[in-house]
């Protein structure tokens, strides 16, 4: 089932819409009147849709870091007090209100599921269209940041590419792919090295083209990659004189006896288990089942895991336990 | 460094315009900055990357209806106050909507509650246009094929039209972006 949806390389899809309600001025413009009143309009048109409402002034500095961590909500809504956040209880559509548009509609799903997330992000948008979105015939969707008018939609995808990466390949694909109007960038920050060789690639453009023709050409410069990436793994291993298989299984020895693990190496460490798996070195658990691990070991949500205010040593000693018990599965095959 | 405009007080302002693709760096004592309109337009980020915000210069007292936004105030946060800015500010935000998306017309999907009324909008047929109606759809299309000095001089009839410009720069197709 995960294979079909490349999840061994792609991790993650996203697909998000930026609206705006005509009858409002953007979040920017905002008062505090109109933000509630916003916050108000949304919560009820889903109230009954088995969504979770969290304000975020209500929410701890540590839980809003959380949300941030695993991708349901932008640094930047959580630093807004009127900022709502509205999840499904499947955690796979996430609904930020008041951040720099009215809504961004985020639908989440594991692997490379472009098509699908297009469709359940719009079934939520229809709903929520109801209220007048702001659009312009000329112009489409009007949004407070130009870079976002026309459809409003972000696609991307997460990809694991250890083995471009290890050949030294990665900076003139992804050179190649930025000419060709999509966005690169790291898995944490922006233009920051990429942790656990984690790379999203997304649109750049929103205006001019279709949806569909936003999805479809961002799915097949991905599956090139995902192709390409696979064939480099597979040279890596023919290739390999011993150094490879040594690496490989010391990141999983590692990761299942450690006692303390920084985030950075836990990132590192899970990033080979996850290349053991994908080239059949390990077995007994998914690429998915990783990658979730990787999001529960991030600082925040080791810290909401702790009481008080956790040392640097007591978190990386939570994070050895998490991946102690997470990898008990993975075995050598 | 001196004012390269006066030549007397000294240069805090730097503004960098970006016509036709050829850039233009100015270094302004804060009186001609202002003279010249340059300090409207602060901060350069914006001015870099969305130079038609400088080198267009619409007219600068123009203000969306609704939240009251300028174009100076959509340079500085680089974001656009409401969706009424885009109809009262239109002129100046297409250039910024084509350097970043490079096209300027969707063909996505619309709200439903839109699809019934698109007919009778874009149905207005072109020989009932008034002579105001007709320059500003050449100027938006100007804008939209980047062509700049079509623009500037559309927007200076425009202009005329409207009596915005002093008497002594009647002559309408004189482009004033030597700058």
């Amino acid at each position: 089932m995960a294979g079909s949806f490349d999840a061994d390389i792609a991790a993650s899809t996203r697909v998000r819409l930026a609206r705006n309600y005509a009858d409002l001025p953007f979040p920017g413009r905002m008062s505090r009147v109109q933000a509630k009143k916003l916050n108000e309009r949304v919560a009820s048109r889903l109230g009954n849709r088995e969504f979770t409402r969290l304000d975020m002034a209500s929410l701890s500095p540590n839980e809003r870091q959380v949300l941030v961590e695993r991708h349901l909500a932008s640094r930047e809504l959580c630093e807004r007090p009127e900022g709502m956040l509205l999840l499904s209880k499947d955690e796979k559509i996430s609904i930020m209100v008041g951040e720099e548009d009215h809504l961004r509609i985020q639908c989440l799903l594991p692997g490379l599921q472009l098509e699908e997330a297009d469709n359940l992000s719009r079934s939520v948008d229809a709903m929520l269209s109801v209220d007048g979105y702001a659009y312009d015939a000329q112009l489409g969707y009007l949004t407070a940041c130009p870079t976002n008018v026309g459809t409003g939609m972000r696609a991307s995808v997460m990809l694991h590419l250890v083995g471009l990466s290890s050949t030294g390949s990665m900076q003139s694909l992804l050179e190649t792919v930025g000419k060709f109007g999509y966005t690169v960038r790291g898995f944490y920050g922006e233009g920051t090295q990429a942790a656990g060789d984690m790379v999203q690639i997304s649109n750049q453009v929103t205006l001019g083209l279709s949806e569909e023709e936003i999805i479809r050409n961002l799915g097949e410069v991905v599956r090139s990659i995902v192709k390409k990436e696979r064939s480099v793994r597979e040279a890596m291993l023919k290739g390999d004189s011993g150094e490879l298989t040594d690496r490989l299984n010391r990141s999983l020895g590692i990761l299942k006896f450690a006692r303390r693990m920084s985030s950075e190496e836990m990132m590192r460490r899970l990033s080979d288990v996850k290349l053991g798996l994908s080239i059949g070195l390990f077995e007994g658990m998914t690429a998915a089942e990783l990658d979730k691990l990787a999001t529960l070991g991030q600082p925040a949500s080791i810290a909401s895991t702790l009481t008080g205010s956790p040392s640097s040593a007591q978190r990386d000693e939570a994070r050895a336990k998490l991946l102690r018990v997470g990898l008990k599965e993975c075995k050598v095959f | 460094m001196l004012c390269d405009e006066c030549g007397v007080n000294n240069a805090t302002v730097e503004f960098v315009s970006i016509i036709n693709g050829k850039k233009i760096e100015r270094h302004l004592c804060p009186a001609c900055a202002h003279k010249l309109g340059a300090d409207s337009f602060m901060p350069f980020s914006w001015g870099d990357v969305f130079p038609t915000v400088g080198s267009f210069s619409p007219r600068q007292e123009a203000r969306c209806s609704v939240c009251g936004s300028t174009l100076a105030d959509i340079a500085r946060t680089g974001l656009i106050g409401c969706a009424q800015c885009y109809h009262d500010l239109r002129e100046g935000i297409l250039p910024i909507v084509s350097r970043v998306q490079t096209k300027t017309r969707h063909t996505g999907r619309a709200p439903a509650t839109f699809e019934s009324k698109k007919i009778p909008e874009t149905a207005s047929k072109p020989e009932s246009e008034t002579e105001e109606a007709r320059l500003t759809r050449e100027l938006n299309d100007a804008v939209a094929k980047e062509e700049y000095e079509r623009a500037a001089a559309l927007r200076d009839q425009l202009k005329a039209l409207r009596g915005e410009l002093p008497n002594s720069q009647k002559k309408p197709t004189d482009s004033k972006e030597g700058n």
